[in-house]
């Protein structure tokens, strides 16, 4: 904005009128135009991020206000086990997650790129769980993978095959909650993939075909390229997204059992609301907070090195 | 995308531009600050988060009303507050920061210790020395969780206790007799291993091994049966671990593991009562709360007290609050005003009979209307004597969340059969001690 100011004010120098009321106009125009999303911006995101870091070097329960407590939280933060357990939990779930549906994602997209008779049904289909509410998908999902009564274990009897933990097993909740995860969030790779296969030039597909490229040349050698820039923002959206996993563990096991599924967020939020130590959680948050930005800036110092980004 | 992010980094450096923005956002906030300010004449407005749902929620509001009307010089608005009572302290929590907050709020007692140092939480003990609020004739257990070193915070809003709630047709079907008011801890298991049935998808009862207090609160009174408790009397130590620990843990590992009797249930969505009202649960151990939904669901109940050892079969107490906070003197004082008479024998009991909720004041069971509710709520005369047997309460300290987050780790690992009872629970202990150990609150 401040820099077309110049050439403005010397079209109104032209018109004869005062420099400095010219320049107000702009100023009060411009920021009428960018002053409500400035202020959102400002009062949800920097000042609670600025509150927090404060918070974070503080004993406070967000009931009476904390004494000042320097890095103890951080200190105490590096002999946590729960915390050391809800970054293996959420690591594992960002592993697993990001391939998952950046594979997944393309070859569905792909598959829904054709003229087929009901393909808006289709390509609905793979978009509803992801509008769907994760309080309604945990629920449905915390039914069919009980140990005892879910369809899941019905459908592996019937198969023959053992019935397994799930949910209630220590060891395959996080795996269990990793493809819920995955069913509510996957159809929106989707949809970028498709927008994105539909954008490539037609010409460059036609010549491929006419050059005898198969199926796979074509999908390899021309369609994987021209998204990369998506799967570039697919991977940072999603490690977002897998960070802050909270609501499904939420509706489904609440951490449980034995801090099996614990995520980092939702230790933030059993830190501040349960056990009454915010400055703790805080200092949690602020730990995710720095991590993740360290991973995005390396995802696209390493994307924009490979020439991927401009 | 990042670099979007680095470019307004940059144009924030505008002193200007940011101060004119701040000044906004302080013109904003101030402008919702002043409508909570104080009305100098009318009457008195005060609001309450009730925190209630369904018939309950319906009852609060019926009951404000007829105050309402019946006391001009006072105006109670209504709002739920949070969609859950469960929610409420997150929702009031903020509130409380940023100066939104109601008079008064519907709250879980084990919050008690950690709200009441909250500057904004008012003292009520003067108000509850005034003999027309009748504070003697609360349960002595609302009255402790009710009180914080001293300082009352809140009136008594809800009490329960523990039993066990029965299937009479599934018990009988396992030709097993009902459970007698004098039964063991060896009976309970006993029934719950006759009416388990692998094949029917039938469990004898249920335990949560979710990782909340649903799993915890009901291993307490076992545990204080067996002469144990929670923590030291000074409450700098965890003492659950104790040879009363491992026998109340034990036999819920026996049964979980060599009966396979318990269905343990992951959820925090209460899936057991699902199953106990759809008659897939022999037994089952909950309070008052459920009998609607039971009535609802046509199941064909039973209500027992707890099963005992050695003749003691005590209960664990969940009294909740109607905590007050501080707008002005004014306000507090109305809001004292409306919880006596709210908390009255005569409001009581029509709030008992449209909740099915256990008598909050001893004089509740002489009022006529007692007789009407004890009808209406088949098995609840069992819950309301069972309140003689609801001697302690969870230990008010501000750590107990922390600790009762220890041991539900531990009842799930003795439960799935990870570790015996003694090793999950000198574990737990170690972690509560630590947690127990650090200074401040």
């Amino acid at each position: 904005m401040n820099s077309t100011a110049p050439a403005l004010s010397q079209a109104a120098a032209g018109h004869r009128q005062p420099r400095d009321r010219r320049k107000l106009a702009d100023n009060v125009a411009g920021w009428s135009f960018a002053g409500p999303a400035s202020l959102i911006i400002l009062g949800f995101s920097l000042i609670p991020m600025v509150w927090a870091l404060a918070l974070s070097f503080t004993d406070s329960d967000l009931q009476s206000p904390g004494q000042n407590v320097g890095l103890a939280n951080y200190r105490a933060l590096v002999a946590d086990p729960v915390f050391f357990q809800a970054l293996r939990n959420t690591g594992l779930l960002v592993v697993l997650y990001i391939p998952a549906s950046l594979i997944a994602g393309l070859l569905v997209a792909v598959l829904l790129n054709r003229k087929v008779r009901g393909i808006g049904f289709y390509r609905t289909c793979f978009l509803v769980p992801y509008i769907a509410s994760a309080t309604s998908a945990g629920l449905l999902m915390g039914y069919i993978f009980d140990r005892d009564f879910g369809m899941m274990n019905g459908l592996l009897v019937k198969l023959g095959l053992p019935m397994q933990g799930l949910l209630s097993s220590p060891s395959q909740a996080m795996y269990v909650l990793t493809l819920i995860f995955f069913w509510t969030r996957f159809g929106f790779a989707v949809v970028i993939y498709l927008a994105a296969i539909q954008e490539i030039n037609k010409e460059i597909l036609e010549a491929a075909s006419i050059d005898g490229a198969s199926r796979w040349t074509t999908f390899r050698h021309i369609i994987v390229p021209s998204v990369r820039p998506m799967t570039v923002f697919l991977t940072v959206w999603g490690v977002i997204d897998a960070l802050q996993f909270f609501d499904l563990v939420m509706t489904t096991t609440k951490g449980g059992p034995a801090n099996a599924t614990v995520t980092i967020v939702y230790y933030i939020w059993q830190l501040a609301f349960t056990y009454f130590t915010a400055g703790y959680g805080a200092a949690v948050a602020y730990v995710l907070f720095v991590g993740t930005l360290v991973l995005i800036v390396a995802g696209f110092l390493i994307a924009r090195r490979k020439g991927v980004m401009a | 995308m990042a670099r979007i992010v680095f470019i307004g980094a940059g144009r924030a450096g505008n002193s200007r531009n940011v101060l004119a923005a701040l000044a906004a956002v302080a013109l904003i906030a101030t402008g919702c600050g002043s409508a909570a300010k104080e009305q100098a004449t009318g009457p008195v407005q005060i609001t309450i988060w009730h925190g209630q749902t369904d018939a309950a929620a319906k009852s609060i509001e019926k009951l404000v009303t007829q105050f309402n009307q019946g006391h001009p010089e006072i105006k109670v608005n209504i709002e739920p507050g949070a969609a859950t009572a469960d929610g409420m302290l997150p929702k009031l929590t903020a509130a409380l920061t940023s100066d939104a907050y109601p008079d008064i709020a519907y709250l879980y007692g084990s919050w008690a210790p950690n709200i009441a140092r909250n500057p904004k939480t008012a003292d009520l003990t003067e108000y509850t020395k005034d003999p027309a609020v009748g504070w003697a004739d609360f349960w002595s257990s609302e009255r402790a969780a009710a009180t914080v070193e001293g300082k009352v915070v809140g009136f008594p809003a809800v009490v329960d206790n523990m039993v066990v709630l029965y299937n009479k047709k599934l018990l009988a079907k396992a030709g097993v007799e009902a459970p007698k008011p004098d039964w063991t801890w060896d009976d309970f298991r006993a029934i719950a291993k006759k009416t388990t049935d692998a094949a029917s998808g039938t469990f004898g009862t249920t335990w949560a091994i979710s990782g909340g207090e649903e799993a915890v609160w009901g291993l307490w009174p076992l545990i204080w049966q067996a002469g144990g408790d929670v923590l030291s009397p000074d409450r700098k130590k965890a003492v659950f671990n104790s040879a009363a620990g491992q026998q109340a843990l034990g036999l819920l590992r026996g049964m979980a593991i060599d009966d396979k009797s318990l269905y343990l249930d992951s959820s925090p969505a209460e899936k057991g009562q699902k199953l106990f009202e759809s008659g897939r649960l022999g037994m089952f151990l909950s309070g008052p709360w459920v009998l609607p939904d039971l009535q609802s669901a046509k199941v064909d109940y039973g209500v027992a007290q707890l099963p005992g050892t050695n003749g003691n079969h005590e209960t664990v107490s969940g009294p909740d609050n109607w905590v007050v906070f501080k707008h002005d003197e004014r306000r507090v004082k109305a809001a004292a005003t409306f919880l006596t008479w709210l908390t009255a024998a005569d409001q009581q009991i029509e709030w008992m009979k449209d909740t099915g909720s256990l008598p909050i004041r001893e004089s509740i069971a002489k009022l006529p209307g007692y007789q009407d509710y004890l009808k209406k709520y088949p098995g609840i005369e069992v819950i309301s004597a069972n309140l003689a047997n609801a001697k302690r309460v969870r230990p008010p300290t501000t750590r107990y969340p922390r600790v009762s987050a220890f041991v539900a780790e531990a009842i799930a690992q003795a439960l799935l059969g990870k570790a015996d009872a003694k090793t999950a629970l000198d574990e737990a202990a170690a972690k509560a001690d630590a947690a127990l150990a650090v200074p401040g609150s």
